[in-house]
């Protein structure tokens, strides 16, 4: 059993009748709503999708006998509010798919770009009543030169980031595509100040430079 | 047509021991690993960690002073398990910032009468050295950077005499990485 189970989620696990096991699900979803809610917002839409979400995750989780739940049993689970987390943004994602389906190319890779027409009627759904979809224009792609340099450059970008260490490619995305503020990131890979998060961007981006450098990429735009 | 075989997802409780920092370190790299290459999972951890409860954050509606004291407590105590046999990508991260950082006076634990004039010996590659001095209750007294491997403390600092204080430099090496001496105690003169 995991150390750090939360005394509801244990009554729950542990109840044996129908009338207990409604009483601890009670308590638990009054202990964990706010939470669970979070993620549910996390993924954008309006209050309906939010709340959609929400009712999926609860739905999920209470099914055959709180099974989901139940795989939190495990010797060093960690912190149960932080697994819930993780299993509730799971679920949100499924629940999701469930509504529009996986991103899928035509090589069979998944979270791909999205063939056009279905990428807009996701973001109607998601965002329609914020911005009037029908005005966003279609992606100015350039001339053929352009597109081909374009390519080339990011097949060197993408061949300079294979050559670098795990964690300093991992560094690389959580500060540029997550976004992830460096206190986060100091955090989370052991760099014992923001500081030296930002020293080691600066290192590992002056490696690629000079990487692409070599490979005959001078510029950001071609 | 050929399908590339995707490595499989983390389990949600590798996730949370990403963060926690509690995996062994083979396993520590063996996510790394993963993370640095899946899209996917990056977006997961990143979301998480952005989601996760913060009871910390109650920490806010302390008084600012009070706060401070604490933070500075906590690294005091705090310090020590920074230096417990390592696990994961702290045994790599040591392992490349090979330098040590070792102190020469005061001695750990000695007795300085006058003017106190912090020690170190240099650590190759280092760029900056940082000194921390905080009292016993954990306040912050006075805290200096250099490019020498000594600094004196200003005269304008108070000291306490026949008090116990404590100190630690860390030094940033120049591609970001840094190593510390861990804290020291030494006492003031009667």
């Amino acid at each position: 059993m995991p150390d750090k189970l939360p005394a509801d989620v244990a009554r729950l696990l542990a109840a044996a009748d129908p009338r207990e096991c409604d009483e601890a699900w009670g308590a638990f979803v009054r202990a964990y709503t706010d939470l669970l809610l979070r993620v549910a917002r996390s993924l954008g839409g309006g209050q309906d999708a939010v709340m959609d979400r929400y009712a999926f995750v609860l739905e999920q989780l209470r099914q055959e006998g709180c099974r989901r739940l139940r795989a939190y049993e495990r010797p060093g689970a960690g912190a149960f509010g932080l697994w819930l987390v993780v299993v509730a943004r799971r679920l949100c994602l499924d629940h999701y798919r469930q509504r529009y389906g996986r991103a899928r190319a035509p090589d069979g890779r998944e979270d791909q770009p999205l063939d056009p027409r279905k990428a807009r009627r996701r973001l109607a759904d998601l965002i329609g009543d914020q911005v009037d979809v029908a005005g966003v224009p279609a992606p100015d792609t350039g001339s053929p030169d352009q597109v081909l340099a374009r390519s080339e450059r990011s097949r060197a970008v993408a061949a300079a980031l294979e050559g670098l260490p795990p964690s300093d490619r991992l560094l690389l995305r959580l500060r540029f595509v997550e976004e992830l503020p460096a206190r986060e990131i100091a955090a989370l890979m052991t760099f014992p100040t923001v500081f030296h998060v930002y020293r080691r961007l600066d290192a590992v981006l002056r490696t690629l430079r000079a990487v692409l450098e070599q490979a005959g990429v001078e510029d950001a735009e071609p | 047509m050929t399908v590339p075989i995707e490595p499989p997802h983390l389990e949600p409780h590798e996730v949370v021991a990403y963060i926690e920092r509690t995996l062994p370190a083979p396993k520590r790299a063996r996510v790394e690993d993963h993370l640095s290459q899946c899209e996917e999972c990056t977006a997961e951890l990143a979301a998480v960690v952005r989601l996760r409860p913060r009871p910390a954050e109650r920490a806010l509606w302390i008084p600012i002073g009070v706060a401070a004291a604490a933070v500075v407590a906590g690294l005091l105590v705090a310090r020590p398990l920074l230096h417990r046999p390592a696990p994961a990508g702290d045994v790599e991260r040591q392992a490349q910032a090979a330098p040590h950082l070792e102190i020469v006076a005061p001695a750990a634990g000695g007795r300085v009468t006058g003017a106190v004039t912090l020690v170190w010996r240099a650590a190759p590659g280092a760029s900056v050295y940082r000194v921390t001095v905080s009292r016993a209750d954990g306040d912050s007294v006075w805290a200096g950077s250099t490019t020498d491997t000594a600094l004196a403390i200003p005269a304008n600092v108070a000291l306490a005499r026949s008090a116990p204080y404590y100190w630690y430099v860390d030094a940033l090496l120049a591609d970001g990485r840094a190593v510390s001496t861990g804290v020291h105690e030494f006492t003031t003169g009667p």
